[in-house]
């Protein structure tokens, strides 16, 4: 009897404060890759042996092509930097989970299941509330994963440096053109910080023009199987301003399933 | 109170559009003797109303919070539904809205004189019948295109909104799109499709010997039993289930 081979990788940028408290408590045993340049910062809350430096980039897809040519395990998760709970949306009400033990028990099921599919991408649903889950749909073949997500070893993929704000939508059209499906287990869902709320990461880097632009570049590369909406900057009073979530993003590619 | 309805399709040797079918509310028979439980409506105070004891709904946090944005945004814009219930001492007593009632405030409450068991069977079908409806993708997409709340709760609510009705309607998101298509192979090839049959282990034996026989490699989950507070799952092929069942 095997164990499955999984490896769980973070990338991090600008975090060290608040990394130890969001993603390493619900995944202790995660190796965090940072900047060269942020190890000194990092290496006050990361166990040396759970820290990965990775050479300069301007771009998360290079980070993570960086991460790909490692070769670190048969299964390799990314996780984002600032994940704070697994929910689980089966049933009347959401169950909320940060037992560290329970979620890489929930990471080899998931690993396995996707192999045994055929599937070279994996991750979970991004529906935070119950009565939306769709009861008939536990898992989806054609979607995209974001936040928390799995590469099988053999995959194939490369981040493509030219999209910089879909990268996950990017990731996963690559994958169903040479894989034909992804594997997205809807029933979990990890809830991260609403998107540019909290420091560092991507918060200070992204515009407006940016966004908008990232919306048409994936458009023109994905053509009819992509839908873009971009996020609107909106003001939530007192002169301060959020990113509104896009109300959709939206994977076209035709993928019968039950 | 029996209003007069028209029958569907009166006056029209035509059948309806599709729009007018799935939006048949105004074109229904009337129900005869249709009774008027309305006894009342009136300002009450929080404190004043009491919870129901079979109240089964729960409300998750993400509901909660886009209650509070909307009240704080547009505010008191519905009534809360009550009864005085024999079971509870004739105590003004809720059968919808236990969550608003947690905001101290004068409540506008519709009154009922109905009975112990019709507030029972009222509480258990009122929001399950409302959820039943059906969305028109166009329609609330042309909504959901002119409404920005702003607040979080609420625009998480109106993307879920959106991407559910859109995902069962299968109609065009709203967005950036294109009919342009740059990767021919990403569309179905012929006879592409994905189906799967649910077999479902009742106990470990069942799984241990199911995996067995389908000669799925034997893989170590790593979870303690007191942390096996989900089932497990496995995949196969059904090429590979055709060929053993041959």
């Amino acid at each position: 009897m095997s164990v499955p081979d999984v490896r769980v990788i973070c990338y991090s940028r600008g975090r060290s404060s608040s990394i130890a408290k969001n993603t390493l408590a619900l995944f202790p045993y995660a190796t965090v890759t940072v900047d060269e340049r942020e190890v000194d910062a990092y290496s006050r809350v990361v166990p040396d042996e759970q820290l990965l430096p990775h050479p300069q980039f301007g771009q998360l897809s290079q980070i993570e092509n960086w991460i790909h040519d490692q070769d670190l395990a048969e299964f390799v998760y990314i996780v984002a930097d600032d994940i704070h709970t697994l929910r689980c949306i089966v049933g009347w009400r959401e169950r909320t989970y940060r037992d560290p033990e329970l979620i890489r028990g929930l990471f080899d099921v998931t690993a396995v299941c996707a192999r045994d599919a055929g599937a070279y991408l994996f991750g979970f649903g991004h529906h935070m509330i119950p009565s939306y889950w769709h009861k008939d749909k536990p898992f989806c073949l054609n979607g995209y994963v974001r936040e928390v997500y799995g590469f099988r070893r053999g995959h194939g993929l490369r981040g493509d440096q030219n999209v910089e704000q879909h990268y996950d939508v990017d990731i996963a059209l690559q994958s169903l053109l040479r894989h034909r499906i992804i594997w997205r287990d809807d029933r979990w869902v990890f809830a991260s910080q609403p998107l540019g709320s909290a420091a560092g990461g991507e918060a200070g880097i992204r515009t407006q023009d940016a966004v908008d632009e990232a919306a048409e570049r994936m458009v023109a590369k994905w053509g009819k199987w992509v839908t873009v909406d971009a996020p609107r900057l909106v003001f939530t009073g007192g002169g301060r301003t959020a990113w509104g979530k896009a109300r959709a993003t939206v994977i076209n590619v035709p993928r019968r399933y039950a | 109170m029996a209003r007069s309805r028209q029958p569907p399709n009166s006056g029209s040797d035509s059948a309806p559009p599709e729009s007018a079918r799935t939006k048949a509310a105004t074109a229904r028979p009337a129900i005869e003797g249709l009774r008027d439980r309305v006894v009342e409506l009136r300002r009450v105070p929080s404190d004043e109303l009491q919870d129901n004891a079979s109240n089964w709904r729960v409300h998750p946090y993400a509901q909660q919070a886009a209650l509070d944005e909307l009240l704080e945004q547009v505010g008191i814009a519905g009534a809360l539904t009550a009864y005085h219930s024999e079971r509870n001492g004739g105590a003004l007593t809720l059968i919808d809205g236990h969550e608003r009632r947690g905001h101290q405030a004068d409540w506008p409450v519709i009154i009922l004189d109905v009975t112990d068991e019709e507030a029972d069977l009222l509480l258990l079908t009122l929001d399950p019948i409302a959820g039943m409806a059906a969305a028109s993708a166009p329609e609330l997409n042309a909504l959901l295109a002119g409404t920005h709340p702003g607040t979080v709760a609420l625009e998480d609510l109106l993307l879920e909104l959106g991407r559910t009705a859109n995902e069962e309607s299968a109609m065009p998101e709203p967005g950036l799109t294109s009919t342009d298509d740059p990767t021919p192979a990403m569309a179905l090839n012929h006879f592409e499709h994905y189906d799967y049959v649910v077999v479902l282990a009742r106990n470990s034996h069942e799984w241990l010997m199911l995996q067995d026989r389908l000669g799925l490699e034997q893989v170590e989950f790593r979870l303690s039993d007191g942390r096996r507070q989900f089932g497990l799952g496995r995949v196969i092929d059904a090429q590979r289930v055709l060929d053993l069942l041959s």
